[in-house]
C-alpha cells in the first residue's frame, strides 16, 4: 500500500483531513495537540512533507530523531489559542530507561520551576539528567522559539526510551558465564507555555459525586 | 439402555485409549515398565478407572493469568488506590530570598552558610593537628583567635592564627545550664556588644 501514493490524491487528502481529529488546544490537552494539514507542494527528501519531517541530530548528540523537527513545525494560523511549545531531547544517555521512569513521571505536569528544584532534592542519576535536559529545554524555548517569560514554562510530556543496548559478558563460578546488558536511553521533554493544570494526573483530580453518576 | 454388546464395545475403546495413552506416558515420562506395574497394579484387574488421569496429567497447569491492569498496578502502581512507587514531591523544600537558594528545612544551605562552614573546618583541622596522633581526645577544648586570653579556664587550647569572625560570638560558647551542683538558673549572656 503506497500511502503516500494515496494521500497525494485529492480523495486521499480528504480522507486524511477526515481521519485525523481536530485540535482541542486547551491547556489541559497532556498529549501532542498537533494539526497540519499536507500541501500540495512537496520537499525534497522522499520520506517526508517538509522540513519539520526530517530526522534532526541533537547538537552534542549522536543520533538523528524526529523529536527536535516538531519545533520547525508551521501551524496554519486559525485563530484559536494555541500554547507555544518546545521539544526537546537528550539521547544515548548511560542509564536505565526503566529507571529513568520514575524520574520522567514524577516531572510530568510540573511547572519548570517547580520540576527544577524537585530533581535538584532527588539524588539519583536520572534526576541529574531530567534536571539538564529541562533547563536546556528553557533555555532554547526563550533564545529561539519566541517564549516570553521563562518561569511560564511546564512540563507536558516527558518520557524515556530504549536506546542501544551493549551486551557484555561476566564470570561466575564453575567455568559459566552471564550475560550483561549495559543500557542506553533517550530522553524526551516537551514544554508547554502558561500554567500546568491542576489534574494532570487522575488521582489529582477532586472528587465529583456528580461527574461519576 | 445400552445394551451388554455395546457395553463390551465401549469397555474395549476406553482399554485402548487406556493402553495407547500409558504406552505415550511411560515414553515420555520414562516410566519404568516395573514402576508402571507398581503404580498401576489395577491395569492388570483390568478395572474400569482413569487412573492415567489422576497421576499423569498435570492438572495444576496456571490457568487463570493475571491482567494486564493487575501487571501494571504491581509494577508502576496505582495512586488513585494509594499504591505508589517511584518519588514523592518533597515539601521541605524553601527559598533563601538573599541567595536565591533552594534549601531543605534541617539542613544547612550550602551558598548561604559558606563562610560558617570554611570557619568550622579551619578550627576542626587546627584541632585535630593540635592533639596529634593517638592522643585521646578527652578534654575540655578552648578555640582562642587572635588578640584573645584563656582566662581560668582549664583544658586544652587551639589556637587560631585569624581574629574572631563576626558571626562567632562568644555566646555561643557559654554552657546552656547552670554549674553543677547549683540551681537550675538561667545563665545571662556575658560578653556581648
Amino acid at each position: 500500500m503506497n500511502l503516500c501514493k494515496m494521500l497525494r490524491s485529492e480523495g486521499g487528502r480528504v480522507l486524511w483531513e477526515a481521519l485525523t481529529p481536530s485540535v482541542s488546544t486547551s491547556l489541559h490537552a497532556p498529549v501532542r495537540s498537533f494539526h497540519c494539514q499536507i500541501s500540495q507542494n512537496f520537499a525534497a527528501h522522499p520520506t517526508g512533507f517538509g522540513n519539520w519531517d526530517k530526522k534532526i541530530t541533537v547538537p552534542g548528540g549522536s543520533k538523528p530523531l524526529s523529536w527536535p523537527g516538531y519545533n520547525e513545525r508551521v501551524h496554519p494560523p486559525t485563530g484559536e489559542y494555541r500554547p507555544a511549545y518546545i521539544c526537546h531531547v537528550r539521547d544515548n544517555i548511560k542509564y536505565s530507561p526503566k529507571k529513568m521512569w520514575y524520574v520522567a513521571n514524577f516531572v510530568k505536569g510540573l511547572s519548570v520551576d517547580e520540576a527544577i528544584k524537585q530533581l535538584t532534592f532527588l539524588h539519583t542519576k536520572g534526576a541529574v539528567v531530567a534536571k539538564e535536559v529541562i533547563e536546556e529545554a528553557v533555555e532554547l524555548a526563550v533564545k529561539e522559539h519566541n517564549v516570553e517569560f521563562r518561569s511560564n514554562l511546564w512540563v507536558a510530556e516527558s518520557f524515556a526510551t530504549k536506546a542501544m543496548v551493549i551486551k557484555g559478558y561476566r564470570k561466575h563460578a564453575r567455568g559459566r558465564f552471564g550475560k550483561i546488558k549495559y543500557k542506553y536511553m533517550h530522553y524526551f521533554v516537551r514544554l508547554e507555555e502558561g500554567q500546568p493544570p491542576k489534574d494532570f494526573y487522575d488521582h489529582q483530580e477532586k472528587f465529583d459525586p456528580d461527574r461519576m453518576l | 439402555l445400552t445394551s451388554t454388546r455395546d457395553m463390551a464395545m465401549f469397555r474395549a475403546v476406553c482399554n485402548i485409549v487406556d493402553n495407547t495413552i500409558s504406552n505415550v506416558i511411560s515414553r515420555w515420562g520414562g516410566f519404568h515398565h516395573n514402576l508402571a506395574i507398581a503404580n498401576y497394579p489395577h491395569i492388570a484387574h483390568r478395572q474400569q478407572d482413569d487412573s492415567w488421569l489422576k497421576d499423569s496429567i498435570f492438572w495444576t497447569t496456571p490457568r487463570n493469568r493475571r491482567t494486564l491492569e493487575k501487571r501494571w498496578k504491581r509494577r508502576f502502581g496505582a495512586p488513585n488506590w494509594g499504591v505508589h512507587f517511584g518519588p514523592r514531591i518533597n515539601k521541605k523544600i524553601r527559598v533563601d530570598h538573599k541567595t536565591g537558594e533552594y534549601f531543605e528545612i534541617g539542613k544547612l544551605a550550602p551558598v548561604t552558610y559558606k563562610k560558617v562552614m570554611d570557619e568550622t573546618r579551619k578550627i576542626q583541622q587546627r584541632m585535630a593537628d593540635s592533639f596529634g596522633v593517638g592522643v585521646p581526645k578527652d578534654q575540655e577544648t578552648l578555640v582562642l583567635y587572635k588578640g584573645e586570653e584563656k582566662g581560668g579556664m582549664k583544658g586544652h587550647v587551639v589556637e587560631m592564627e585569624h581574629e574572631r569572625p563576626s558571626f562567632f560570638s562568644q555566646n555561643l560558647l557559654q554552657k546552656e545550664y547552670g554549674k553543677p551542683g547549683g540551681s537550675q538558673e538561667t545563665v545571662r549572656p556575658s560578653g556581648l556588644g
